[in-house]
């Protein structure tokens, strides 16, 4: 089973500490969300994770292999990745974009395998990109747009899949949409490491809630053993009201604490 | 239009115009009298012209303008710009300057690779250090001014080359490489630089799904499985062969790097991948169709084929400049 573990890693720059002895794992079946506050180590902790950084101290590893040592296609093949910035350097189509997501299978755009071009296809459907398949992706939405990088992060079928803030400057009917893609992907067996800024979102989907807060892992558990007043007051230094019924979670913001 | 149907049809296109440049001077031949001059079934008159003139000549201003597309097509892969060029980012006028240097010093003489070599060194130099800054500065509009201040600076240089000057000689031989040409180019010069040519494109050729993956911006196309410094490496590589070579045999030539990836981009879905090639065969059919006009152009002394290109190409920048799209980068 593929799995992808931080153990005590630290990561330094300039003397300034951004991540401290984080100790985090994600496997198939299991969909992790990270909350925290900007600044928290959120996204160098994905990066890490990712190979794209090499950290100071402790370990990141991907089945037993240390990630910023990995071949990056040998690592594509196993984790997926959806940076927080995703710019479109050309108006390309959204099937191109979608099919770059086959990358690492050695997939070239125009000319895809029966395979690549499966997939691409089921990413597609399972986005609802179906109408918007030929359309250039400068002609798109913000929702739309979200769905188009989802849709290619998914192509890939990796048994992982690390997204950071998928959801950001959506509407809520989008958010909704971003996070149920997510939560099928991980019922279908996909594991899912996802930044989130949307805490009843996280609540509502994630298994597993892991905050963090000035670079340390805060606090991790379940939604329901870890969503309470007090852990908003002491991660994102707010007055919150949460509530938990059989519709799920609540959170409401009062104030600065 | 598929992209194999680009690439037949640009290439048949390019065939035509090199037999329309074979057809077409100030001894106009018909087609026929140009194949018998080629198969050795002519006047040596004919066989002159056709074997060392006309064929070499519009040759070279196709094998130029491949490299150039394809170099063009490729930075602007790497670096996501439509505006990343070999002449705009100082790569030209580097790779002119440093030939400069070997013909002034009089090293052009003792062999005929040292030009090609020195052309090539100076496009290197200038590829990677645009590649170093490539990945401290993460604005390509920066990169592009850093260009902009590198090609300043070897015109620079250049100028103060023309100044120290020994002699009128050397002097209008360094011109040359300023205005770009590809008159009386031999088929010995086009071999000299055809190994460096080959090997760049062929870099460039293989470095295409990358670039295809560079669409995603950087972080994401690591995250698909690009080897990012692998990609930089073989890019800046390949066109700075291919681009030094290009200078070696025919002088600075600019602008066909924008110019023929700009037309080629939407047929192909704003591909690089697939803009590779037509954007190599359309950057070569452009230089032989505009070294016929140069060529047929009453004018008193022939105009040079990069002043044309900078003509029309310099405009066509500009253009390329405010129509594009602002990207988030």
């Amino acid at each position: 089973m593929t799995k992808l573990v931080a153990h005590k890693a630290s990561f330094e720059v300039a003397g300034t500490s951004i991540l401290r002895d984080v100790t985090v794992s994600l496997q198939p079946g299991e969909l992790v969300a990270i909350l925290g506050p900007n600044g928290a180590g959120k996204t160098s902790l994905l990066r890490a994770l990712m190979g794209l950084t090499k950290i100071s101290s402790g370990s990141a590893e991907l089945n037993g292999v240390t990630c910023y040592e990995m071949a990056p296609q040998d690592r594509a093949r196993l984790v997926s990745y959806l940076p927080q910035r995703r710019p479109l350097a050309w108006p390309n189509r959204v099937i191109d974009v979608v099919a770059l997501g086959r990358f690492a299978h050695g997939a070239a755009l125009g000319r895809l395998n029966p395979e690549d071009a499966a997939a691409v296809a089921d990413a597609i459907t399972a986005c609802d990109l179906n109408k918007l398949a030929e359309r250039a992706t400068t002609t798109l939405s913000g929702g739309e747009l979200a769905r188009v990088h989802f849709a290619r992060a998914i192509a890939a079928k990796t048994p992982l899949l690390v997204a950071d803030e998928p959801v950001a400057e959506l509407d809520p009917r989008h958010q909704i949409r971003i996070a149920d893609l997510l939560r099928h992907y991980v019922d279908d067996g996909g594991g899912a490491l996802v930044v989130l800024h949307e805490i009843a979102l996280a609540a509502r989907v994630a298994d597993r809630l892991v905050w963090m807060k000035s670079g340390r892992i805060f606090a991790e558990g379940t939604p329901a053993e870890t969503l309470t007043s007090q852990m908003m007051e002491d991660v994102y230094g707010v007055r919150a009201h949460v509530g938990n019924d059989e519709h799920g979670f609540d959170v409401r913001i009062e104030g600065t604490a | 239009m598929t992209s194999r149907q680009l690439n037949l049809s640009l290439l048949a296109s390019c065939i035509v115009a090199i037999a329309a440049a074979c057809t077409l001077g100030s001894t106009p031949m018909e087609f026929s009298r140009v194949l018998a001059a080629l198969f050795g079934q002519s006047s040596p008159a004919d066989s002159v012209v056709i074997w060392q003139i006309r064929l070499p000549r519009a040759l070279s201003a196709f094998i130029v303008g491949v490299a150039l597309g394809a170099s063009g097509a490729a930075l602007q892969g790497l670096l996501r710009n439509p505006l990343a060029e070999p002449g705009v980012l100082g790569v030209t006028a580097t790779a002119s300057l440093s030939a400069t240097f070997a013909l002034y010093y009089g090293f052009a003489a003792s062999s005929p690779f040292l030009l090609p070599i020195y052309s090539i060194a100076g496009a290197l130099v200038a590829t990677g250090l645009l590649a170093a800054a490539a990945i401290r500065v993460k604005s390509v509009v920066t990169l592009i001014l850093i260009g902009v201040g590198l090609s300043s600076f070897s015109a620079a240089v250049m100028s103060l080359l023309l100044n120290l000057a020994p002699n009128p000689f050397s002097l209008s031989d360094m011109i040359n490489w300023l205005l770009g040409s590809v008159a009386n180019r031999s088929f010995d010069d086009i071999l000299v630089v055809t190994p460096f040519m080959i090997a760049g494109f062929g870099i460039l050729f293989f470095t295409r799904r990358g670039l295809s993956a560079l669409t995603l911006g950087e972080e994401a196309a690591s995250g698909v499985g690009l080897n990012l410094r692998q990609q930089r490496i073989a890019v800046v590589l390949g066109a700075g062969l291919a681009t030094g070579a290009s200078v070696a045999l025919a002088g600075a030539i600019g602008f066909i790097g924008i110019v023929a990836p700009h037309l080629v981009r939407p047929i192909v879905h704003y591909d690089p991948a697939r803009s590779l090639v037509p954007s190599a065969l359309l950057g070569g059919l452009i230089l032989v169709v505009a070294d016929i006009s140069v060529r047929l152009l009453p004018t008193t002394s022939e105009l040079k084929l990069g002043v044309v290109a900078a003509i029309i190409g310099a405009p066509a920048f500009i253009w390329i400049a405010i129509q594009r799209r602002v990207v988030y980068d």
